[in-house]
């Protein structure tokens, strides 16, 4: 697992320290903040890690981490990525299952990363990142850009995750966490989402009826993307979820059942890292903090500074709170003053 | 004569005697008692050339506690401003004798069709945090008993002792 975290001079991160780091971890924060350009951050490092050594794969760790960074962020060289305005270079420090892994370069980079430290061993998991939007509609697109293409545009964490929802799914018993974990997310839609390689597209079954994967519920694509990878075996008990704004499509009770189902999961080894600026996503995983007490660090933007907590001590000071509260005063002003 | 009495721990007041009506301790109360739940006072409110308001106001020392449910917890807050509502309502069409003598004089004369009502819990240091679900939860439970007396839908507020002092309703 992914055990503390350094950045520096990370593109609009000009300084992250997050250590203690558990199963669930949640980063809050408006637009703009920087939670997801965090999520991606941590998913190229983790990736990198993963593709290391993995088969017959050539590329050195400096080589495959400038490429993730490259597909990734898109930007013209990796030396984009160092914060404009900084004198310094850009370092990330990551303590990896109590192991160092460290990297940094400066804003003259473009595909050399001068300075990379690895102690972490080869990890045989994966991670993966869910974007806010499903992909499972887009997933031909998606590759073809990719793959035949070489395009901008959808980067790593799209083409990624359409590679992973291509694997089959995988006969056998699955992890009982996971098996339960994908029965509660097919049961909150009452249905499944599969491929269907006859017609080779995605569709949703639900009892006997078949629908077509575009005319099927956003939400229910997002959640059926969870399902496919746990179901064809892609995330393991070691793998890391990275999910952006998992309140995207979805209604506050269903957001509900997801966050059940994800502190399940994390329960049972998977470690998630939650971007989100929804009420309901940090209440929910607040219930789950002090029901279960369980320790959720969680990171919040605040005036430019990163600040940390964890939900086990209480709810975190944080403009998404307060704006719940400043609508409520709103509401008691209305009917007192 | 202005008046001062602590409920759940607060010091309410000072309110003006002839506007404010202490349901518990009327004789109307006692005849009828028997089974029934009743917020702590009734206060009339108005600015001179302003329509009056009727605060209904129940004090609680504490947010729901764990384990109690917060329906339950609301259900009960619900039944003491509805009666007191009714009380109120009642009183003014005469139909308890008692009203024509204990209602404070502001309550015996203030205009019932055109006042507005204010049903407010203030619930003693409860954090601001944990506000607005209540007040969402104390605005679904009056739902009801907002509609068919024709209430302002913002009719409801749940408050803590620190708006309350704000809102001139403790000391």
């Amino acid at each position: 697992m992914l055990n503390s975290v350094e950045l520096d001079n990370f593109g609009p991160l000009r300084r992250i320290r997050w250590s203690k780091l558990s199963n669930l971890n949640l980063i809050i924060g408006a637009n703009s903040s920087g939670k997801t350009f965090l999520l991606k951050a941590l998913y190229c490092t983790m990736r990198t890690l993963e593709e290391y050594q993995r088969g017959n794969e050539q590329r050195s760790a400096a080589e495959i981490l400038t490429d993730k960074l490259y597909w990734t962020f898109q930007a013209d060289k990796i030396g984009d990525l160092v914060t404009k305005s900084a004198d310094g270079p850009l370092g990330c420090k990551v303590k990896v299952d109590s192991r160092e892994f460290r990297y940094g370069f400066g804003k003259d980079t473009t595909k050399n990363i001068a300075s990379l430290e690895n102690h972490v061993p080869p990890r045989g998991s994966n991670s993966i990142f869910l974007p806010p939007k499903e992909v499972l509609s887009l997933q031909h697109i998606i590759l073809k850009s990719r793959d035949v293409d070489k395009d901008f545009g959808f980067d790593d964490t799209y083409y990624d995750l359409a590679k992973a929802l291509r694997l089959l799914p995988t006969k056998g018993k699955n992890h009982a966490h996971f098996a339960k974990a994908r029965e509660s997310l097919e049961d909150m839609f009452g249905g499944k989402v599969e491929f269907d390689s006859s017609a080779n597209r995605w569709q949703f079954k639900k009892g006997n009826q078949k629908f077509q994967i575009g005319s099927t519920a956003e939400g229910i694509k997002k959640i059926a993307i969870l399902d496919t990878l746990l179901g064809n075996r892609y995330l393991t008990k070691d793998s890391i979820v990275f999910i952006d704004e998992p309140e995207s499509a979805l209604h506050p009770v269903a957001i509900t059942k997801l966050i059940d189902i994800i502190v399940s999961l994390a329960d049972s080894g998977i470690q998630f890292f939650i971007a989100s600026h929804s009420y309901f996503v940090v209440k929910a995983l607040y219930l789950a903090a002090r029901r279960q007490q369980v320790s959720i660090p969680v990171l919040s933007s605040i005036e430019d500074q990163w600040i940390t907590n964890d939900l086990r001590a209480g709810m975190p000071e944080n403009p998404i709170i307060d704006e719940s509260i400043r609508l409520y005063e709103q509401e008691v002003e209305l009917a007192l003053g | 004569m202005s008046i001062e009495f602590i409920e759940s721990e607060m010091r309410f007041g000072p309110f003006q005697e002839e506007n404010c009506f202490r349901i518990e301790q009327s004789d109307l109360y006692r005849r009828i008692q028997d089974g029934l739940k009743i917020p702590e006072f009734v206060l009339l409110r108005s600015q001179p050339g302003d329509i009056a308001s009727v605060w209904i106001v129940e004090a609680k020392t504490s947010v729901p506690r764990e384990g109690e449910r917060l329906n339950q917890y609301m259900g009960e807050i619900r039944e003491k401003l509805t009666n007191a509502i009714q009380i109120i309502f009642a009183g003014r069409l005469l139909r308890h004798p008692e009203a024509i003598h204990e209602f404070p004089r502001a309550l015996q004369e203030f205009d019932l069709q055109a006042a507005g009502f204010k049903c407010v819990l203030v619930i003693n240091g409860a954090p601001k945090q944990y506000m607005a679900p209540l007040q969402s939860a104390l605005a679904k439970e009056m739902g009801t008993i907002v509609k068919t007396l024709g209430l302002d839908p913002d009719s409801v507020a749940v408050i803590n002792d620190e708006q309350a002092r704000n809102y001139r309703l403790i000391v």
